[in-house]
């Protein structure tokens, strides 16, 4: 089973999205806020990280930062989500190098397309690690 | 009655200051308040006591030329201040280097008399005192523009604190009823899945016309910022057709495609002008009948610079009161008999033919009222060519400063 990492500060959006994701069996770990998200994410090491952009003590981006100066977790593939339409945040998101990008209200079918895409992105760097 | 000029005559000699000085005074001429020195020393001196309205400066001073006593004039006597060189017969040169050392106007000695020499202060006072208008109007308009400017920060972050309160309690609610309506707290009735597919449909039109509000807010305050990329035509009209092919054919009219064959791709903001023709198509859906057609067609402009992209329908037609009005803000046309499909917020137009002037474009529109419509947006072709021939151009243009 996949683990997802999911960093959003609103609870309820926070429970729907884990509720959608368990439903479509991934296993979930939650955080509402950057450090803690990433103690979660040196803890559960997951094959997804699912980060809102705006969040209390820094944003999305940040952790995605964290991510990849961790070896351990550089690959990551990381999907964004925000209620922003502010010009640029694509761009930055791909600059970020994001697999996804999710913008709220989203449609189940959209969260879960971003999930399957992330994942494809991980499975190809894994392929070579496998001698 | 005009206020009295102060004017400083500054020459080493006696008699020409005093030949000045009655031509100044004399009847007729504009009450003048004379005050004479004889050196370049003297002349910063008093101008540091007393201001003036104009100053006469001989070139040939004791000790420096007038026109290098023009800069240490200027400290004291503040930018506009007019500074007439007098000078000796033969030396147009320095006048033309007093000139450029900020002099508002020089006369030869030799061509001093009553009337030259009144007209000469006269003048000038009148371009200082213009200027000077000039000057406190220009900065009016800073501050205006400055206050507006804040405003419109201010407007923006707004608009980006309502969305964000706006679209979180949207996304829990729609996800929520998604969730149930998708049997996964348990399975549900075919009544109660009808129910929860309007509420979804609902929350669906609140985020679009919230999106539409937010987009005109930018386009309004002109932060918005167009993302470009080369893209075919087929790409495009992919793109917008997707959102509206299933609407169009749940109601039963055809929709057909006729793009020409050599059609170039286009820099363009893709998403954006997607949302266009899916707007055009959209409406195009709205005012056609059952059994009607739609037909979406692209070519090149006979000058091969532009790209046309035009939505043509057999629908009810625009009346001719309405057609000046289709791009305004707000403006919708007689609802249609179609009481199922939204109405919108009206401002679908209005952001298409922004979005397309924004690109170099333009949206045109032909209709008559029971006879459908055509919709044609015209877009530029800006090739990699187009784009460093303009580059070009601009370097040639400092180059050749």
């Amino acid at each position: 089973m996949k683990t997802i990492l999911l960093v959003e500060d609103d609870k309820k959006i926070a429970l729907a999205m884990a509720t959608r994701l368990k439903s479509s069996g991934f296993s979930v770990v939650v955080a509402h806020d950057v450090p803690t998200g990433l103690m979660l994410a040196r803890k559960h090491d997951p094959d997804v990280a699912l980060l809102d952009i705006g969040l209390p003590g820094g944003d999305g981006f940040r952790i995605a930062e964290c991510l990849r100066d961790q070896v351990c977790l550089r690959r990551v593939p990381v999907v964004f989500v925000t209620a922003s339409k502010k010009d640029g945040l694509r761009e930055r998101a791909v600059k970020a190098g994001a697999s996804a990008f999710l913008e709220k209200p989203f449609k189940a079918s959209a969260l879960l397309a971003a999930i399957d895409s992330a994942l494809l992105a991980m499975n190809a760097w894994q392929a070579p690690r496998t001698a | 009655m005009a206020a009295e000029r102060r004017v400083l005559i500054v020459d080493d000699d006696p008699a020409f200051r005093r030949l000045c000085k009655e031509y100044l005074s004399e009847a007729g001429a504009a009450p003048c308040q004379v005050a004479e020195v004889s050196t370049a020393g003297d002349a910063v001196a008093r101008c540091g006591e007393q201001q003036f309205d104009c100053l006469l400066i001989d070139y040939n001073l004791p000790d420096g030329s007038g026109t290098e006593l023009l800069p240490k004039l200027r400290q004291h006597c503040g930018p506009l201040t007019p500074m007439i060189i007098m000078t000796g017969v033969g030396t147009e040169q320095i006048a033309i280097e007093a000139l450029h050392c900020g002099a508002a106007d020089y006369i030869p000695k030799d061509r001093v008399s009553g009337t030259s020499l009144t007209r000469a202060v006269r003048n000038s006072i009148e371009k200082a005192s213009l200027q000077h208008s000039i000057n406190d109007r220009n900065e009016r308009l800073e501050r205006v523009n400055d206050e507006l400017r804040r405003k419109n920060d201010q407007i923006q972050r707004f608009y980006h604190c309502v969305s964000h309160e706006i679209k979180t309690p949207l996304t829990a609610a729609r996800e929520f009823i998604s969730l149930v309506s998708d049997g996964v707290f348990g399975s549900i009735s075919a009544e109660q899945s009808e129910a929860l597919n309007y509420a979804l449909q609902g929350c669906d039109q609140i985020a679009d016309h919230f999106n539409e509000l937010i987009e005109v807010s930018r386009l309004e305050t002109g932060k918005l910022r167009l993302e470009k990329s080369k893209v075919t035509i087929e790409q495009l009209v992919t793109l917008s057709v997707a959102s509206v092919s299933s609407a169009i054919e749940d109601k039963r009219i055809i929709l057909q495609q006729d793009l020409d064959d050599d059609l170039p791709p286009i820099y363009v903001d893709s998403s954006r002008i997607a949302q266009v023709l899916s707007n055009l198509l959209s409406n195009a859906h709205k005012f056609t009948d059952e059994g009607g057609m739609i037909t979406v067609f692209a070519y090149c402009s006979a000058d091969r610079r532009s790209v046309v992209i035009g939505v043509h329908d057999t629908g009810c037609g625009i009346a001719a009161r309405d057609l000046p009005h289709i791009f305004d803000r707000l403006y919708q046309a007689e609802a249609h008999a179609d009481s199922m499909s939204s109405r919108g917020l009206g401002l679908g137009l209005s952001i298409a033919r922004e979005i397309v002037t924004l690109h170099g474009g333009e949206v045109q529109v032909e209709s008559e009222s029971g006879r459908g419509s055509v919709f044609r947006v015209v877009l530029p072709i800006e090739g990699a060519a187009g784009r460093s021939r303009r580059r070009a151009g601009t370097v040639s243009a400092t180059g050749a400063a």
